[in-house]
């Protein structure tokens, strides 16, 4: 009797700790896999298909440096109740303010308009017109903004991050040798050698896995939801998961690529689905779904960081909690720049691939200064008090965003002169 | 609506009022990480510059 209660006691704790999870998670798991966006899945994928299992390993570095980055907005959001861009205006002035926010607008729309590019080709594969394409996407995220709550917003996101995990039954049905994948996957190596082409795909998947607006998305989404300092850990933890889970989706990208287009030259996610399709239906199908999910969740995400930054610097409300009457400015950035970024994909012959490249090198610009006031913001002992960064995590951290700025300015150059590298 | 727009234009000055002076006292470290900050961005447009005109070369 005495082991029974004690097992029902365990349980009913353990019971109690996993639904107070699923009250705060949200902010870290969404951003996190939403940076397996469109965008992400292209360079898994093409990675995968130059360099099979061989840079698996990569991944599972850039896992810890994702979360490291994110965390610094969980504690920032959660102590001064302020979105990153509020933040930078207010700690820094109006110069680097202003400059953060037309730079977050300006990256922010031409990366909403290459995860449309990312839909459209997704299910134009199905036989999708992209005109219903981006209407269908238009209406969908406008009905689930427009339910007047964070709380369902961030629910349905969640099951959107949940189809993102279509790639991992993908793995099975290509049936890789596990032995291989260990041993060409998880042993750090430069497959044919550190050349200038391996690390220009090294500097894709970690442009791909740092991202400005996910700064902004995560500190914003935490304010709105509510969240104070005693949050903070269930914060971070959200974000250590979401960390693992993107990574785990990406291994198995790779893996998929590695396995089934090894050798191939792939451009763009939408292909590689073509070619998968020839391989196996399922597969190649799996795979368009998962493009489509990861635009959409790109999508989701994106157009409102920059919604959520204008409101908190104007001063007009800018809460999911608020009613479309009670925010009109809010959701009026929020559908301009959706319906714009969807209309620019439906114009015959607009420069799409040059767009995409110009999202890599204005990203460049962005980057480093959000994650320099990130870090400065974070030593500000004024504001965060007991919750500012220690010295070990100002090694780390520093460590981290040097490393970050380096090598994605690197890969907006190599952007910009594409000899450079190869 | 032009009243409206007139009055979303008039906050940018009211915005650069508001901060007009940073809140986070301008230390060392502060001072010259912004400074590289600003090198970093001048080099970084004058590269694109130069892209961009030996692209229409």
């Amino acid at each position: 009797m005495r082991w029974f209660s004690q097992v029902y006691y365990r349980y009913s704790k353990m019971w109690k700790i996993i639904r107070l999870y699923f009250l705060i998670a949200g902010p870290g798991l969404v951003v996190m896999i939403a940076d397996n966006d469109a965008g992400g899945i292209t360079t898994y994928a093409a990675t995968s298909a130059k360099y099979g299992y061989g840079l698996i390993w990569f991944l599972f570095i850039l896992v810890p440096v994702a979360y490291y980055v994110q965390e610094m907005t969980v504690r920032l959001g959660a102590v001064t109740k302020r979105g990153h861009a509020e933040a930078i205006f207010d700690g820094f002035g109006a110069f680097w303010g202003w400059f953060s926010l037309v730079d977050l607008m300006l990256v922010d729309w031409l990366t909403l308009v290459t995860e449309f590019v990312g839909m459209t080709a997704a299910l134009r594969i199905f036989g999708v017109p992209p005109y219903l394409t981006v209407i269908g996407v238009c209406l969908l995220l406008g009905i689930i903004v427009l339910n007047g709550r964070y709380w369902t917003w961030e629910k349905i996101a969640l099951v959107f991050c949940a189809f993102n995990l279509i790639y991992i039954p993908g793995a099975f049905i290509v049936h890789p040798s596990v032995s291989q994948v260990v041993r060409q996957g998880l042993v750090p190596n430069f497959p044919g050698g550190f050349n200038g082409e391996l690390f220009f795909y090294l500097m894709a998947n970690i442009g791909t896995t740092i991202a400005p607006w996910m700064l902004f998305f995560q500190q914003s989404a935490v304010v709105d939801k509510g969240m104070t300092e005693k949050d903070i850990p269930w914060g971070k933890f959200d974000t250590v998961l979401g960390s693992f889970l993107t990574g785990i989706v990406g291994v198995f990208i790779f893996i998929v690529g590695g396995t089934a287009l090894k050798g191939m030259d792939v451009e763009s996610a939408a292909q590689a689905s073509r070619l998968l399709m020839g391989v196996n239906h399922y597969l190649g199908t799996f795979m368009a779904i998962g493009l489509f999910d990861a635009g959409l969740l790109g999508a989701i995400c994106i157009s409102l960081a920059s919604s959520w930054a204008f409101g908190e610097i104007f001063g007009w409300a800018h809460s999911l909690n608020n009613k479309i009457k009670q925010a009109p400015w809010f959701y009026a950035n929020y559908f301009i720049t959706l319906v714009t970024a969807g209309i620019v994909v439906l114009i015959p012959r607009a420069p799409l691939v040059l767009i995409t490249l110009f999202v890599q090198v204005v990203a460049v610009t962005l980057l480093p200064a959000a994650l320099v006031f990130l870090i400065l913001l974070l030593n500000d002992e004024k504001t965060m008090g007991e919750y500012k960064n220690t010295l070990t995590q100002n090694i780390l951290n520093s460590a981290i965003v040097v490393a970050i700025v380096v090598l994605s300015s690197l890969y907006g150059v190599s952007v910009l002169f594409p000899k450079i590298f190869h | 609506m032009r009243k409206i727009l007139r009055r979303q234009f008039g906050k940018i000055g009211e915005i650069n009022r508001k901060y007009s002076k940073p809140r986070i006292e301008m230390s060392m470290p502060v001072r010259l990480s912004l400074l590289l900050l600003r090198g970093y961005l001048i080099f970084l447009v004058g590269l694109m510059v130069f892209r961009f005109i030996t692209l229409l070369h």
